[in-house]
């Protein structure tokens, strides 16, 4: 599995380097000391695990992670801090303690290995996850378990539990995950995996019945889109 | 328990020296009568106001409202007074049996109530003394409070920071061990005093430096500038540490590349003049991952400080320049 280390001090990489030694399953790609450097190292070698450090000058690794469309699984490694500590038990994100016991960094990637193999890797980013934060908590969205994306001015909200807000645009949302998610109306992205029927509305629209009992209106001009897509 | 029993026999002997000086200017004068008076009267004073005391102890009066305590203190002040006065009236008509008709109603009267005044002197010295010493405990207590403490977060970095270093540079990791357990010794002595000399203030802020320096590497640009005469000034033990690791933490640390630190120190006439300068972090200020701002320690260093060195001695931190943060501490001689 490829993994990358992302710490702003060098010892900090230099050590963790040194543990995953013991750990032939984890390749070390790559190595960044800040976020910046980090997203592009994302980018350029496609990790499928990163080490992150929580604090770093200038942007913290929430910040890095919630830029991202999709994140890749996530090990946290932190100096004492009761507060990110807490946050996590929260969202259940599997965090490591500086300095880093060998033994409980063997459990971390044991983890991170058995949720790989439950859930092999999507073959498009429109069924990744996104990192999401409300105040204390932050946790990963599976967007696949997400029926109604709905826009909040320049946010969008996810109707999960917690409701969390998602730093884009509806509109970029919906090019970004076509191939799972329609818009149904100027508010509303569906996922297609959540509807269970589909009837006549008012207007030549349509009502899309989720598998949860939601009812989503789907404008005239979005149905007759919608009927062109599903007829081929 | 010893400031007890000295105002206790000084105060009652001070009190039977003032009567037998009145019996002897009077025309009563000193005789066997008035001089077993004068020492049964002071001795039987002594007794009750120590069993006042009892009282006051086993009842917790001390933990009472003013306005609960005025009355109690009154009323068992007119209990002793009253006892005193019959005690020393049935005494004097023993004394004294052949004048005239012993010691009237009147003047009984008059010394029960001159008893019942001294009595309320007595409680209001009694719990003036113990406020005063339980004002001094809390004071102590928070001066312990605010004893600056090494910010964990530092030290399982530098912990970090040390492991790497083992295989990398074994001497210098040694070295570094050395100067965590130095700095260790410092912050959690127990014995430690409340104030130190800077030079040996300092001594711990170049242990904390070295530290820093193997966690941060080439990040941190350190230059002191300490004007010899300043070295035997006395400052809070672990101020300047505070003010530095401040400087590092909201500075240099969050900064990719690093910055500069400088501390100065210079007596100006009768004042001990310390400046810790740090580049700034980077605008706008990312929010710290945790809620423990920065203020804290700042503001414990400060009422510290004037805890310790009275109100003239101040604290600011100066962030009017952009390119420059700087915390000033002005600490007056002694």
């Amino acid at each position: 599995m490829k993994a990358l280390i992302v710490d702003d001090e060098r010892l900090a990489r230099v050590e963790l380097r040194r543990l995953l030694a013991a750990h032939p399953a984890i390749e070390i790609v790559g190595e960044a000391a800040d976020a910046g450097a980090a997203r592009a190292q994302i980018e350029a070698l496609d990790p499928a695990l990163i080490f992150l450090d929580i604090e770093m000058p200038g942007e913290t690794a929430f910040d890095l992670l919630a830029s991202l469309d999709a994140a890749p699984a996530v090990v946290f490694t932190t100096a004492f801090d009761h507060h990110a500590v807490r946050a996590f038990e929260v969202s259940a994100l599997d965090y490591l303690l500086k300095p880093i016991e060998p033994a409980r960094l063997a459990t971390a990637i044991e983890r991170v290995l058995a949720a790989q193999l439950g859930k092999p890797r999507a073959p498009e980013p429109a069924a990744g996850r996104v990192f999401v934060r409300d105040g204390d908590r932050c946790w990963f969205v599976t967007l696949a378990d997400v029926p109604v994306i709905e826009s909040e001015g320049n946010y969008a909200r996810l109707d999960v539990p917690g409701q969390p807000l998602l730093a884009r645009s509806l509109g970029y949302l919906e090019a970004r995950l076509a191939a799972s998610f329609f818009r149904a109306n100027r508010q509303q992205l569906v996922n297609l995996g959540h509807v269970a029927r589909i009837e006549p509305g008012p207007g030549g629209g349509l009502i899309l019945i989720l598998t949860s009992g939601r009812e989503v209106e789907m404008s005239r001009r979005q149905a007759q889109k919608f009927r062109l897509l599903t007829s081929l | 328990m010893i400031a007890y029993v000295v105002c206790q026999a000084l105060g009652w002997s001070v009190w039977g020296g003032l009567n037998f000086t009145f019996f002897a200017v009077s025309d009563m004068g000193v005789t066997f009568g008035t001089v077993v008076w004068t020492i049964a009267a002071s001795a039987l004073g002594l007794a009750l106001s120590h069993a006042y005391r009892a009282v006051i102890r086993r009842r917790r009066w001390t933990a009472r409202p003013l306005h609960a305590l005025v009355p109690r203190v009154i009323g068992a002040s007119i209990v002793q007074a009253v006892v005193l006065d019959g005690a020393m009236t049935a005494l004097a008509r023993v004394l004294t049996p052949a004048s005239a008709g012993g010691v009237p109603i009147g003047a009984s009267v008059i010394f029960a109530f001159n008893f019942t005044i001294l009595y309320v002197s007595w409680s209001t010295i009694y719990f003036a003394v113990h406020w005063f010493e339980r004002s001094r405990r809390a004071e102590r207590a928070e001066l312990h409070f605010l004893k600056a403490q090494l910010n964990p977060h530092f030290l399982y970095n530098a912990l970090n920071s040390v492991r790497g270093l083992i295989g990398e540079d074994p001497a210098r990791a040694q070295e570094a061990v050395t100067r965590l357990a130095k700095l260790l010794r410092a912050a959690l002595g127990s014995v430690a005093a409340d104030t130190v000399p800077l030079a040996d203030e300092l001594a711990v802020v170049d242990d904390y430096l070295a530290l820093e320096a193997v966690r941060l590497e080439h990040r941190l640009a350190v230059s002191l500038d300490i004007a010899p005469d300043t070295l035997t000034a006395r400052v809070p033990s672990m101020l300047v540490q505070t003010l530095v690791e401040n400087a590092i933490k909201h500075g240099v640390a969050r900064r990719r590349d690093g910055g500069q630190l400088r501390v100065h120190a210079e007596l100006r006439g009768r004042v001990l003049a310390i400046d810790v300068e740090n580049t700034p972090g980077p605008e706008p200020a990312p929010e710290p991952v945790t809620a423990r701002g920065g203020g804290v320690g700042l503001a414990n260093a400060s009422e510290r400080l004037q805890l310790l060195f009275g109100v003239r001695a101040t604290l600011r931190l100066d962030r009017s320049r952009r390119d420059l943060t700087v915390a000033r501490a002005r600490i007056p001689l002694p």
